[in-house]
């Protein structure tokens, strides 16, 4: 059953999805961690994806983002060749200033330039010559995300990327994260286990268990959001209900 | 004294908690009290015992060493310990005083010097890219890396008849079997670091679509510089090892043959003035290449300061 994936890389183009999956299915030592996953998203939605641990979200991400080799597996996954990574954690290499970490692998004449920019939209201009050891754990996750963006990806995928944040941190990060999105306009899947994170942030919320897609809807609610909003408790309640989980008090 | 601290602290703590008990609210005594006890009850724990030994004063670690010359030359001055088996260590540096003023201890070391280092050089370049082949490749490695681990296993000194058989006995011979064994050092702390290259950093490079090339320059290399550092201060004094033995062949100077002379005419304190030459050279040569790797690795300065 060693079939190898068809992933096709396209430049996205106007009405087209900008990602799209067609029976995907993935498998970890013979058990399917991605069951048979059919998902369109359109070209700037932002999606987001939570579901229990180990329902397959991280998996989806993963494969979205071409991250493991030697896979088990079938089905088509078509991404744009432009996209992004930010992960949990920073993942900034320690033996690289800030400026040469955000432009790690990017190949434009005005590499500097941008990178320069990229660091001064998250706040942390001046800093280019710093050591990531030399910066706080939000501050090193703020880097990632210029790093993420200054490539301009048609297509983010962040890994529960505010989760090692403290809380204070995290809501300055999802700020910062809206309206570097608004700005950049990337398509976003954001892996997360935070429902108010995904409802405050995303478009469209997707719910996994156990390798398959259970909820798709879309949020439609106006920003900026507020979790004491009648229609967002509504909507968490929804979501907690489609994770199996009985709110008390 | 400690005993002491331990019992008194207790009771500083159960004071204060009473006091503010009666002076504040339920609420704020919890907060405050937990702040306010705190730093007494982690005094009194470090005071009390102990876990780890205290940072070592600035010259410290020549405690051990200076004893040790003491109780010698204390020995040699009463006559304890014999000349013809052990000089005195003020008679070896009466003795490497002169043998530095008439520039016979300067040349021999200027011999093994030349002869340790071009096999150094040597053995780090081979033992570098043997590493990285077998480091970042199947192929090199089902080829490199068996090769490498078995010669490991042989005394260099062993391979001094085929040296001789296929070199000759001159200097050629002794600096391939030189760089033969600084080569393992470098090549197992490199080929190591780089098989232990954290994922993260490579699937971070797969994220942003580094070539192989770059992949190689910006994460592989940086990332086994540690590696690489641990293993060039284990060569440089490996570099010295195997001169004592290789001197004695067809040599007339280094400081192998100075040794090799003395010990046929029974001049101890010439013997000690070789081995304190290897001695402050090993220390040396290990600060310099700590600086080098200090100055190298000095985006890690935080961890350890």
């Amino acid at each position: 059953m060693n079939i190898a994936m068809s992933v096709t890389q396209f430049e996205p183009s106007v009405g087209r999805s900008t990602v799209r999956l067609r029976n995907l299915t993935r498998l970890f030592s013979g058990r399917a961690v991605l069951d048979d996953i059919n998902l369109d998203i359109g070209a700037g939605e932002f999606v987001a994806l939570i579901g229990k641990s180990g329902s397959g979200k991280t998996s989806l991400l993963r494969a979205l983002a071409d991250l493991d080799e030697d896979v088990e597996g079938h089905g088509v996954v078509e991404v744009p060749h432009n996209r992004s990574v930010l992960f949990q954690d920073s993942r900034l290499l320690p033996w690289e200033n800030l400026l040469e970490n955000v432009t790690l692998g990017l190949r434009v004449p005005d590499a500097r330039q941008r990178g320069l920019r990229a660091l001064a939209d998250v706040g942390l201009s001046g800093r280019e010559s710093a050591w990531p050891i030399a910066l706080s754990g939000g501050e090193q996750q703020r880097v990632a995300l210029a790093r993420s963006l200054v490539r301009q990806p048609a297509l983010l995928l962040a890994d529960e990327p505010f989760g090692a944040l403290d809380a204070l941190t995290r809501l300055r990060m999802h700020e910062l994260l809206f309206r570097l999105v608004e700005i950049h306009r990337p398509t976003v899947l954001l892996v997360t286990h935070d429902i108010d994170e995904a409802l405050k942030l995303a478009d469209r919320v997707l719910v996994m268990d156990a390798g398959h897609i259970i909820v798709d809807r879309g949020v439609g609610l106006r920003h900026p959001r507020r979790a004491t909003d009648a229609e967002f408790e509504l909507r968490r309640k929804e979501l907690l209900h489609a994770l199996g989980v009985v709110e008390q008090v | 004294m400690s005993i002491e601290a331990h019992r008194a602290t207790p009771v500083t703590i159960e004071t204060k908690v009473q006091a503010s008990v009666l002076a504040k609210p339920i609420a704020v005594v919890l907060a405050s009290g937990a702040r306010e006890n705190s730093p007494p009850a982690t005094n009194a724990r470090i005071r009390g015992k102990r876990l780890t030994p205290k940072r070592l004063a600035p010259g410290g670690i020549l405690f051990g060493p200076v004893v040790l010359l003491a109780v010698w030359e204390l020995g040699s001055r009463t006559g304890f310990i014999s000349p013809r088996l052990l000089a005195a260590p003020s008679a070896a540096v009466v003795t490497g005083f002169q043998l530095v003023v008439d520039g016979a201890l300067v040349d021999h070391f200027l011999a093994s010097a030349k002869r340790a280092y071009l096999a150094l050089a040597i053995g780090v370049v081979v033992g570098v890219i043997l590493a990285l082949i077998s480091g970042l490749s199947r192929i090199g490695e089902a080829s490199i890396d068996g090769t490498v681990q078995i010669k490991r296993a042989i005394p260099t000194v062993a391979l001094i008849p085929f040296g001789i058989l296929w070199l000759g006995i001159g200097d050629l011979m002794k600096i391939a079997i030189i760089s033969l064994s600084v080569l393992i050092p470098i090549y197992v702390n490199v080929h190591a670091a780089l098989r232990s290259i954290d994922i993260r950093y490579v699937e971070i490079a797969r994220a942003v679509g580094l070539t192989r090339l770059e992949f190689v320059r910006r994460i592989a290399i940086p990332g086994a510089m540690p590696g690489f550092f641990l293993g060039l201060r284990l060569a440089v004094t490996t570099c010295w090892a195997s001169l004592i033995v290789l001197e004695q062949i067809n040599t007339t100077d280094g400081i192998g043959y100075l040794i090799n002379r003395a010990r046929d005419y029974g001049q101890t304190d010439v013997i000690l003035v070789g081995l304190a030459v290897y001695g402050i050279l090993g220390l040396v040569s290990d600060l310099l290449v700590r600086l080098c790797e200090r100055k190298a690795l000095s985006y890690r300065k935080a961890l350890g300061s």
